[in-house]
């Protein structure tokens, strides 16, 4: 077809036209650019004046007005500071809370490499943390002891948990804490990024703090993180492939697109397939069949020598299955065999969730996903990752009476990896004795990274976020609320809602009756420090 | 994360280098490749193989539009994959293609077939002849691949208005490759 011939010819013009198109993507939605071409220029000059009045109220204003909202949406929110909350009735007692921002981990530093010249070539490195320390002195009004369950609550995920989980002090002394994980808190988006109920192929993270409330104000999330997590007993059969390398792996290295190719027929109608550790696939519903590809690691991926490959089945047993190595290119029909490796098949009777804990604790799975995250075993067992695998499944997976089309074909590998990273609310648990008539402090160190955009204003300003909630998820009675930043040399607060001016030296506050208060900060640079 | 810095990152051999190009680029990469594929699982390896197609390239190479010059080598590889699957498949690709029908130019007078690079050059300078908002209009349909609708909704303009600037778009196209004595 000619037109191809354009089109494809399209794909290498200059480069400056797909920027320029890519850049405006933003500004076609948000500030309406025809309105903006068309000659209303000096509306734009108008609008940035009126930015800088409307800031004004706002705290330290540093670098100038801006159009959008700040401290609203961003691109990636990592989530605000939320109040510690109990699980029990806290009658009798008052909280004082002051929560510091320790900017101290938020700065720019020089790393260097040793290039293929052995020349060492020095670069910008940087870290976009704050250290949140979040007090609070409880005092017992009663004549009894006092005991409860203190719950503190952050956002996160599992894979990164164990490096962003609070460190908890009880007048002083670190004390052991439990973890409760609550479930994903996202959405699912369109092929084409709008939240959408009706095709849910990507996650959708929280965006904004009003995100948050919806989620965490009925209670009923934390009573979710709390609950045990389903049970994956359906019986199934298991199909699981081992592969034999027939040569030494520096000749297999050399072997172009190794896979192994499994056909089989199936009653849709019947039976529930899933798949583990394959790449491709393609299937026809009313025809009954299934091809399934299977990318033969070598030597260069870590996983090579131990790569498990399943086929799962619910219901009624597979047909005609047939498995087969190939090589080369080509339609799958058409590519040649190979004696280079084999697959040995066993097939067993067993249950849904013991063959889901047979990958999580395989090696390759090790491989893939809990040693690159270090210590995230340190977490949760194995057991209990299960379990929240389960959860997934029975909410977004083939368990679920309605799937995510994300996990519509039964992979399996997106859902046992997604468990780990999709967006959370975690919790960690202690507990905590205020004796009749006095006061304990409970203190919490989390590390937190700055929310930010990735393209837009706010990034093109350098700007990112930190922010905190003061009731939201809480049922303990916070008679008053103080906030502070220290550390502050390397970063400007340009805007916030908690009334800091660090030229002035405002860097202590007492808060009032807002629900959500925010700061948008930018490192000073090296020229400005 | 500034463009700079993350080149700077695959100069350092950073798997961070990828992690960052993911996260500022994954979106439009994913949208590019759907738009011509239509298949999640097909643009998401084809975003992926993007990747490693960029770890690969730089260093040496040093993009200076590195969102540009990840989208080519996302949309090169799409169409390589549509060809592979278009007996089989259904794309979003197929409409586009017919209206880009209308931008062939009439070559009753020349006997060879111009070359790819011929005719990119000579878009690009009807590109630089053209309003910078009609110039990101035919980008967002034809190199982003943006659908009619989508495109409409972007740029608050009635899909029916924005369809008739399109078919302008496309017969000066035509008319300037024609011009240019291309042959297709």
């Amino acid at each position: 077809m000619k037109s191809e011939k354009i089109f494809e010819a399209l794909t290498e013009i200059e480069e400056k036209y797909i920027d320029e198109a890519k850049t405006e993507k933003i500004r076609f939605g948000k500030k309406h650019f025809w309105r903006w071409a068309g000659g209303a220029a000096a509306c734009i000059v108008i609008a940035i004046a009126v930015g800088i009045v409307n800031n004004g109220g706002l705290g330290a204003s540093a670098g100038g007005g801006t159009n959008r909202e700040p401290g609203s949406d961003y691109m990636s929110y990592a989530g605000p500071a939320f109040p510690l909350t109990t699980l029990e009735n806290t009658e009798g007692l008052v909280f004082e809370r002051n929560i510091n921002f320790d900017f101290s981990p938020y700065y720019t530093y020089n790393e260097s490499y040793e290039d293929g010249n052995g020349e060492t070539v020095y670069y910008d490195a940087w870290k976009n943390e704050a250290i949140i320390s979040d007090n609070y002195t409880v005092t017992n009004t009663t004549d009894e002891d006092k005991t409860f369950t203190a719950v503190y609550p952050f956002a996160g995920n599992i894979s990164t948990a164990v490096s962003r989980i609070p460190r908890i002090t009880v007048d002083g002394k670190e004390v052991e804490t439990e973890i409760k994980i609550g479930p994903y808190s996202g959405g699912f988006a369109s092929a084409w990024g709008d939240d959408s109920e009706t095709e849910r192929l990507n996650l959708s993270s929280l965006e904004s703090w009003d995100e948050y409330k919806t989620l965490l104000e009925s209670g009923e999330y934390l009573k979710d993180a709390i609950a045990e997590n389903p049970k994956m007993d359906q019986q199934v059969k298991v199909y699981s492939f081992k592969i034999e390398y027939n040569i030494p792996m520096a000749e297999f290295d050399e072997i172009d697109n190794p896979d192994m190719i499994a056909t089989f027929d199936y009653d849709e109608e019947k039976t529930e397939v899933f798949f583990y550790g394959f790449n491709g696939m393609s299937w026809n519903s009313e025809e009954g069949w299934v091809k399934a590809s299977s990318y033969i690691p070598k030597s260069f991926n870590t996983d090579f020598e131990n790569h498990p490959i399943y086929i799962i089945v619910m219901g009624e047993d597979i047909d005609n299955i047939n498995i087969r190595t190939a090589a080369g290119e080509g339609s799958w029909d058409k590519r040649e065999e190979t004696d280079a490796f084999g697959i040995v098949t066993e097939k067993y009777e067993s249950t849904f969730g013991e063959v889901i804990y047979e990958i999580i604790t395989s090696g390759s799975y090790k491989n893939d996903y809990f040693e690159y995250e270090h210590t995230v075993r340190d977490l949760i067992s194995d057991e209990e990752y299960l379990g929240y695998v389960a959860e997934y499944m029975y909410a977004y997976g083939q368990l679920s009476e309605d799937p995510a089309e994300r996990y519509g074909r039964g992979r399996l590998d997106d859902v046992i990896s997604e468990t780990g990273y999709v967006s959370r609310v975690l919790y960690v648990t202690f507990k905590v004795t205020v004796p009749a008539g006095e006061t304990v402090e409970i203190g919490t160190t989390t590390i937190r990274e700055a929310s930010y955009d990735f393209d837009g204003e706010r990034h093109e300003e350098d700007m990112e976020g930190f922010d905190m909630v003061t009731k939201l998820g809480t049922n303990i009675n916070i008679i008053e609320q103080s906030a502070s930043v220290s550390n502050t040399e390397g970063i400007e607060i340009v805007y916030n809602n908690f009334g800091f001016d660090i030229p002035n030296g405002i860097t202590d506050v007492i808060l009032g009756e807002e629900e959500h208060y925010w700061m948008e900060i930018r490192k000073i640079k090296a020229e400005e420090n | 994360m500034e463009d700079a810095k993350i080149i700077e990152l695959y100069n350092a051999r950073s798997e961070l280098a990828v992690a960052e190009t993911e996260r500022k680029f994954g979106k439009m990469l994913f949208s590019i490749a759907m738009n011509i594929l239509s298949n999640r699982e097909d643009s998401e390896e084809t975003v992926n193989d993007t990747y490693g197609k960029a770890w690969s390239s730089i260093p040496p190479q040093k993009p200076d539009f590195l969102g540009a010059w990840l989208g080519k080598i996302t949309r090169n590889l799409s169409i390589s994959r549509f060809r592979m699957n278009k007996a089989q498949k259904r794309s979003g690709i197929e409409t586009m293609l017919s209206e880009l029908e209308e931008c062939i130019p009439s070559s009753e007078n020349i006997e060879t077939e111009s070359e790819s690079k011929e005719i990119t050059a000579a878009i690009n300078r009807w590109l630089e002849t053209l309003k910078k908002e009609e110039r990101i209009l035919f980008l967002r349909r034809y190199w982003f691949s943006d659908s009619i609708a989508e495109l409409a909704e972007k740029v608050k303009i009635p899909p029916k208005k924005l369809s008739s600037k399109m078919f302008r778009l496309r017969k000066s196209l035509k008319e300037f490759l024609e011009k240019e004595g291309i042959a297709l």
